[in-house]
């Protein structure tokens, strides 16, 4: 049985099928091929893995990102970071990583950073005489800061697959981890810039000026506090603060800014609408996969098997680093997650580590791989947004992955890294 | 060789009740059938949540699971007769009924309704208030405070009953949302308050019993039939030595909630029977129109009729 | 025709997931204000809005599938041009027949539980289960209207990526 999933898993991903069906398709073979179950389990397992209240977040989250980009709010984030940053030697690049940062604090995935303001800042740079492929490389590497500062969807579905941490306590500990990426990615930028001798960016406007004319992204700075402080003060859950913040997005763009018209909101509506089902989709089908995974008892069979190894605590995070490094060649964040937090929390748990340090290790490892190929969302969107083949992003996009994966070593080495914030906000005991 | 995947919701140590005799049925069960029947423990809803375990009950893909009356209620509603409120005067009245003849009809219809055999109930032991704000004393007391329940109508009723705002959270939200304050309150057993840690943000606890919960030991009727009689056999010994265990484990908790609570630093609050009378005045009739309505009057009245039998 | 008709049925299927998302976010917002303003949460709203997202992930996941939203690896496909269309023709078929053999069980899993009712507002369990089959129909349809009226956008997308 394990044969015909794994069989099924790696030829229908190397024809091409997409990832959801993948997971889905391999799962309904198998079950079949095994004959023990009936079939109607795989519709089961599908709709029991979407069905989750904490899910809801995905959304809301998706939405209120949305809603923002419509709205000319990321336009506005773009010029802020600009205006901060711009003047210095390749200072469009220092501005690319800085408005990641910014909308990462409205987003929670880093696929829409790509595709959204990454397409403009790549459009940007472009201009400005930088190398497209740089401009990609700078964009799809900060991109995957989305997914570390809250809200991060991957966290959402990272606490619903560990017990031990939750959403809110992940959302506190992703800030220093992203603001340090963030922080890699501009050194690395600013070296670049100065061995290969690139321009200095635009002079900076007067302050006064500048409000004058892109003041409304004031009306987006709110809206991380009412995410992480709604949440940590209780006045929400997690699912409610995502709620609150679309409610929030859709309010200050079409009521306030009105950067909005009627007539485009039903087309945000629908475009979040049927990312959730992208999203979600891969969540359904993995929750099947994971579920044969487990009737198998492949994850008790790892389990053993790493525990028996009898690994040093900073040895086995490590090791789990690079073994999700090298799943994420392959591997999307989500689906790892789903597959694999199941497998490795308990141990590094049993192993004294603390779960929220373990969970951002895990969401640093496999968020990377979406800038690794062959296999990595934020790469495959930057490439068609750049209009350029994914082989000469990926050259260029080297030294940056070489600065995140320092990150990541950073984490592992120092579990202050992730645990002081969480400390001060009383998630760590 | 025959495997049973046995499934259920607490956390795989030994010091939970539902594990310690999920085991205790594997060490049986293999000893006793020289490995011919295999057992494979699934702890912490790792087979899926419990309408999902129910469902696996149903379809065989799951041969056996210990599921809380909650979770039972969506594939077979008649189950949440048991969270009539203040319904049982203490433990011994309560193990007697669900150990005698309304157990066995109950049980009868389940199997034909549902295909699930049900083998034996054992406690989630009694359910008590817990909340930051204030001692609960009266009903009044609990009134604006907003209180977490499962989602479950029984449970809405009850809460609103006695004034309280219901707020319904499920299991794994329930401690970020106390941490946080998102509710005020809760209800739940010793067991789950120990389980999930929900001592830590939570000062007060009336121990008023309000519902004696319980969990059912389950057998998919599908691959009942599958074994043997001897093998049938030894799977119901095995089921019984489990429930006794976990019985023991949660009376022990529940006999001793003030003590285990207070030192956990929770300020104790125990009500006389007048003062518990005070509460059942309120819920009982409240939460029996509605079981009424959904389970039918007579299940409800065999329910009270079997309680007064068992306690003479 | 076939491009008018590809037309409406992509603005339904559109328009009922914008409307089902709209009306989760106000089902979620309400309780938010009515536990802080009123004290007061409706139980159903946490169990409706569930089963919305449930129903605009399945009747969502052929619309997404078409406009890209779907990550497949085409990367070994886009290795040879010469198999490319091998590729893409295995991968439209291995997709056709998993939406076709889970509308199937999908149907046969809501009957199944065709007498289970959800736990607040006690709705029939298949009202909401039927969002499997029906979803995989959705996605069929659009697979057969996608080769009938293929979209040029997509196409040029994919020129790129290579
Ligand atoms: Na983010
Ligand atoms: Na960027």
């Amino acid at each position: 049985m394990s044969t015909i999933l794994f069989a099924a898993f790696v030829v229908m991903l190397v024809l091409g099928v997409p990832v959801a069906v993948v997971m889905g398709g391999a799962s309904l073979l198998a079950i079949l091929y095994e004959g023990r179950y009936p079939g109607l389990i795989i519709a089961q397992r599908l709709f029991a893995g979407i069905d989750s209240f904490p899910l809801m977040a995905i959304p809301f989250f998706v939405l209120a990102a949305e809603l923002m980009t419509g709205g000319k709010i990321t336009d506005g984030l773009l010029s802020l970071a600009s205006q901060i940053i711009g003047r210095l030697r390749g200072g469009l690049g220092h501005a690319n990583v800085l408005m990641s940062i910014f909308f990462s604090g409205i987003s929670g995935s880093a696929l829409a950073d790509a595709a959204g303001p990454g397409a403009v800042t790549i459009q940007m740079m472009r201009k400005a005489g930088y190398s497209v492929e740089y401009a990609a490389a700078v964009t799809a590497s900060s991109a995957l800061i989305s997914s570390i500062i809250p809200p991060s969807i991957i966290m959402v579905i990272y606490a619903l697959s560990d017990n031990a941490v939750s959403v809110s306590a992940l959302f506190v500990a992703g800030i220093v981890p992203g603001v340090l990426m963030g922080l890699s990615l501009m050194i690395t930028n600013g070296y670049l810039a100065w061995k290969r001798d690139f321009k200095a960016g635009e002079p900076r406007k007067p302050w006064g000026q500048f409000i004058r004319e892109s003041g409304t992204i004031l009306a987006a700075l709110p809206l991380p506090i009412i995410i992480v402080g709604g949440i940590h003060s209780g006045v929400f859950t997690p699912t409610e603060a995502s709620a609150v913040a679309a409610a929030y997005a859709l309010i200050v763009t079409k009521f306030v800014l009105r950067s909005l018209t009627w007539s485009q909101l039903p087309r945000m509506f629908v475009r979040a609408g049927l990312m959730t089902s992208g999203v979600l989709m891969i969540v359904s089908t993995a929750s099947a996969f994971a579920w044969l995974l487990t009737v198998l008892q492949v994850p008790q069979a790892i389990t053993t098997t790493i525990t028996s190894l009898g690994l040093p605590p900073v040895a086995l995070l490590l090791a789990i680093a690079v073994f999700l490094l090298v799943a994420g060649l392959f591997i999307d964040t989500l689906p790892g997650v789903l597959l694999f937090v199941p497998i490795v929390a308990p141990v590094a748990d049993a192993m004294g580590i603390h779960p929220i340090q373990t969970a951002l290790v895990v969401i640093l490892s496999l968020t990377i791989g979406m800038i690794t190929p062959p296999v990595g969302g934020v790469l495959f969107v930057v490439s068609v947004v750049a209009r350029i083949p994914l082989t000469r992003v990926v050259s260029a996009i080297l030294p940056f992955l070489a600065a995140e994966l320092l990150v990541l070593l950073l984490l592992i080495l120092v579990p202050a890294a992730s645990l002081w914030l969480p400390s001060l906000f009383g998630y760590v005991r | 060789e025959t495997t049973i995947k046995f499934g259920h919701f607490q956390p795989g140590r030994m010091d939970q009740p539902k594990h310690a005799a999920a085991m205790a049925f594997k060490a049986y069960v293999e000893g006793a059938t020289a490995g011919e029947l295999k057992v494979e423990i699934y702890p912490a809803g790792q087979l899926g949540n419990e309408s999902t375990v129910m469902e696996g009950l149903q379809l065989g893909t799951i041969e056996m699971a210990v599921v809380h009356d909650g979770g039972i209620a969506g594939t077979y509603a008649p189950v949440e007769v048991f969270s009539l409120p203040y319904a049982f005067p203490n433990q011994q009245v309560a193990w007697k009924v669900f150990d005698g003849p309304f157990r066995d009809k109950f049980a009868e219809q389940m199997l034909n309704e549902t295909q699930i055999r049900l083998i034996g109930f054992a406690d989630n032991g009694l359910r008590h208030f817990t909340n930051n704000k204030r001692p609960i004393k009266a009903p009044a007391d609990l009134q604006g405070l907003r209180m977490r329940v499962q989602p479950s109508q029984v449970y809405v009723r009850l809460m609103e009953s006695l004034g309280a705002s219901a707020t319904a959270i499920s299991w794994g939200e329930l401690p970020t949302a106390l941490a946080q304050g998102t509710v005020d309150g809760q209800e739940n057993g010793v067991t789950n308050i120990l389980a999930a840690s929900l001592y830590e943000n939570q000062n007060h606890v009336t121990l008023d019993g309000h519902v004696y919960s319980v969990h059912a030991y389950m057998v998919s009727d599908a691959f009942w039939q599958q074994l043997t009689p001897e093998q049938q056999q030894v799977v119901k010994t095995g089921t019984e030595i489990a429930i006794g265990i976990h019985r023991g484990m949660t009376a022990a908790q529940d006999m001793n909630a003030g003590s285990i609570l207070a030192e956990k630093g929770m300020t104790v609050t125990t009500l006389t029977p007048a003062e518990v009378a005070a509460f059942r005045e309120l819920a009982q009739p409240a939460v029996r129109s509605y079981l009424e309505e959904q389970v039918g009057a007579e299940l409800v009245n065999d329910l009270l009729t079997a309680i007064e039998e068992a306690g003479k | 025709m076939v491009a008018s008709i590809d037309r409406t049925i992509i603005r339904i299927n559109g328009w009922v997931i914008g409307i089902m998302l709209m009306v989760m976010l106000a089902l979620v917002c309400t309780n938010v204000v009515g536990r802080y303003f009123f004290l007061y949460s409706f139980g159903w709203i946490e169990e409706v809005s569930r089963y919305l997202m449930i129903w605009i992930v399945f009747l969502g996941a052929g619309l997404a599938l078409r406009e890209g939203m779907h990550v497949a690896v085409t990367l070994f496909a886009d290795l040879s041009m010469e198999l490319k269309p091998a590729f893409k023709w295995a991968a439209w078929i291995l997709t056709f027949l998993f939406f076709a053999a889970l509308a199937w069980y999908g149907y046969k899993y809501a009957m199944f539980a065709a007498r289970q009712r959800s736990t607040m507002l006690q709705l029939p369990m298949w009202t909401i289960y039927l969002a499997v089959p029906i979803g995989s129909v959705m996605c069929i349809v659009h697979m057969v209207l996608d080769l009938l009226n293929p979209k040029k956008d997509a196409e040029e997308a994919v020129e790129v990526a290579e």
